[in-house]
């Protein structure tokens, strides 16, 4: 444990009973919604980031099926509603960069419980 | 990356938890925002704050100070997201200065964490910054200070200094996660050390300090001043340097080593190639002669979406391919998850390479309505996306699957 905040439990048990793990440790809304353990948060982020690209992708393919055509695609013919795609097309890139690849995309990972590299490097095989 | 460290959390769990919450609370503001403007310009649809956001993700003025949209809620939506980034950036920094266990050196740590390390220098750096233009945006809009507002004494172009002297480097935080991402999964199913361990570390650090150096090549046809150009030019072509040396170190990696494809490593592939691509079609971008007739073309569109969509996506792919055993203990279906990676490879560029063309015919991004000749460009993109949207849809499902029906018999999977 770290030394800086020692005080602080993080729900992380240090020998894992057989069966136990970080997803199953505590259960209840709550124990999610309070957790300090940097591998739960980690799935929360990753859930909210795929939410997000969901959202961001959606808008995507709205634009682009809008693009099909030169002139008004889907969007309400008689007037040409411009307004819509320009709202799409915010949305779509604001969504994408703010909420997506910026910042918390690939930080869902550094906090996540990947292992994989705590092995040393001069290990002759990585494995 | 805590694991990593051989360190059990965070420097600061309790700050790591404020800041997934200042990111969930700002992204559903923001959503909020924008997606009442989708259903009022759409369908009437009056809620109750909504005016959307018409100005594009870049908030450029002079069209956001004097647009009807809520760009003031919406730059403070992006606000609040700003500072969970900078939040984890400062617990990143103290987690790797401090709880790096005895006898790992700075040489010795995994290439994740130097990724991130840089990563989070840039956020601690460049996000405030962001965080500074966007309450002066809001200080414009509301008291009418004449920041950037021609008609107040402002003057717009301040507005795009300040906000590419953010978001170059932004750009260099999606990425440089990405690059450490895939340096960990070439390594693994190379069964091989990484090639030139030094070298791809630094140039991390080298990518996370020229990154603040290159904002003004967003800027050659906005007037700035014809040295100021040659000057952002020049050092724009160095940061080809440290990236090129990243492809190439990986590439002698894999070479002659004993290579798997699984989906991670089809993944990471996908990523060299793609980012690749991405990377020597900014070299035209970064020429001021090339860049001048392609500036606000599709050629930019597909050059931004190879680099960030294409590369970034690619590497989050990968990760989770690679660390999903780890994180939940059950394995994905292997030959769906190669397949689908394929697709959605291919799908990816059916989506953008015809971009390159129509915006080297001069098709000019953001438009919605455009001339009959570039039709064929559009709809091929169009198919290619929804290939793409598919192929990912199915990666949803693989996960999911994996999940609930998933072997869970790996305890150690990664690497296989």
């Amino acid at each position: 444990m770290s030394t800086i905040n020692p005080a602080i439990h993080t729900h992380a048990p240090a020998e894992k009973p057989h069966g136990d793990n970080y997803l199953n440790h505590q259960s209840g809304l709550l124990s999610w919604a309070f957790t300090l353990d940097h591998k739960r948060i980690g799935i929360m982020y990753m859930i909210g980031v795929c939410a997000s690209f969901l959202l961001g992708g959606v808008f995507a393919m709205m634009v682009r099926t809008e693009l099909l055509t030169p002139g008004p695609t889907f969007i309400s013919e008689p007037t040409a509603n411009w307004d819509f795609y320009n709202h799409m097309f915010s949305l779509h890139g604001a969504v994408m960069v703010f909420m997506f690849i910026i910042r918390p995309c690939l930080r869902s990972w550094a906090i996540s419980p990947c292992l994989s590299c705590s092995v040393p490097r001069t290990w002759p095989f990585p494995v | 990356m805590p694991l990593m460290l051989g360190a059990k959390d965070v420097a600061f769990p309790r700050l790591n938890l404020l800041s997934f919450y200042l990111w969930l609370v700002g992204a559903l503001f923001f959503t909020y925002v924008l997606l009442s403007g989708v259903l009022r310009s759409a369908f009437g649809i009056e809620m109750w704050g909504g005016w959307g956001l018409d100005t594009g993700w870049t908030f450029y003025t002079p069209y956001s100070t004097t647009t009807t949209s809520s760009v003031i809620p919406a730059t403070f939506g992006a606000f609040i997201l700003g500072f969970s980034s900078i939040l984890t950036g400062v617990n990143f920094i103290a987690t790797i200065h401090t709880l790096r266990p005895k006898g790992m050196t700075w040489f010795k740590m995994p290439l994740f964490c130097w990724a991130l390390y840089a990563t989070s220098i840039i956020q601690i750096l460049a996000t405030p910054v962001l965080g500074i233009t966007l309450l002066l945006l809001i200080a414009e809009r509301a008291l009418h200070v004449g920041i950037f507002d021609p008609k107040y004494g402002g003057d717009p172009v301040l507005y795009q200094h300040f906000f590419w002297f953010y978001s170059h480097p932004a750009v260099y935080i999606m990425i440089l996660p990405a690059f450490g991402i895939i340096s960990e999964v070439i390594t693994t199913f190379s069964r091989k050390h990484i090639f030139g361990y030094k070298f791809i570390a630094l140039s991390s650090l080298a990518i996370a300090l020229l990154g603040f150096l290159v904002w003004g090549h967003h800027m050659f046809v906005s007037g700035q001043s014809a040295i100021a150009n040659a000057i952002f030019s020049a050092i724009t072509f160095f940061i080809a340097i440290p990236s090129a040396i990243k492809v190439f170190n990986w590439m002698a990696t894999m070479y002659n080593g004993s290579v798997r494809f699984k989906t991670p490593m089809v993944y990471a592939l996908g990523f060299i190639g793609l980012f690749t691509v991405g990377g020597l079609t900014g070299l035209p971008l970064a020429a001021m002669s090339t860049d001048v007739p392609l500036h606000d073309t599709y050629f930019v569109v597909a050059h931004f979406h190879y680099v960030m969509m294409g590369s970034m996506l690619f590497g989050f792919l990968a990760g989770m391919y690679y660390w999903f055993p780890k994180m939940f203990g059950k394995m994905y279906n292997e030959r769906v998850g190669v397949i689908l990676a394929i697709i959605v490879y291919i799908g990816f560029n059916i989506t953008f390479f015809p971009q390159f063309l129509a915006g080297t015919h001069g098709m000019p991004r953001r438009y919605a309505s455009y001339p009959e000749g570039y039709q064929i460009y559009h709809v091929i993109s169009s198919i290619g996306a929804y290939i793409m949207g598919l192929g990912l849809v199915g990666v949803l499902f693989n996960w999911l699957h994996g999940l609930k029906n998933g072997c869970a018999c790996l305890s150690q999977p990664v690497g296989r």
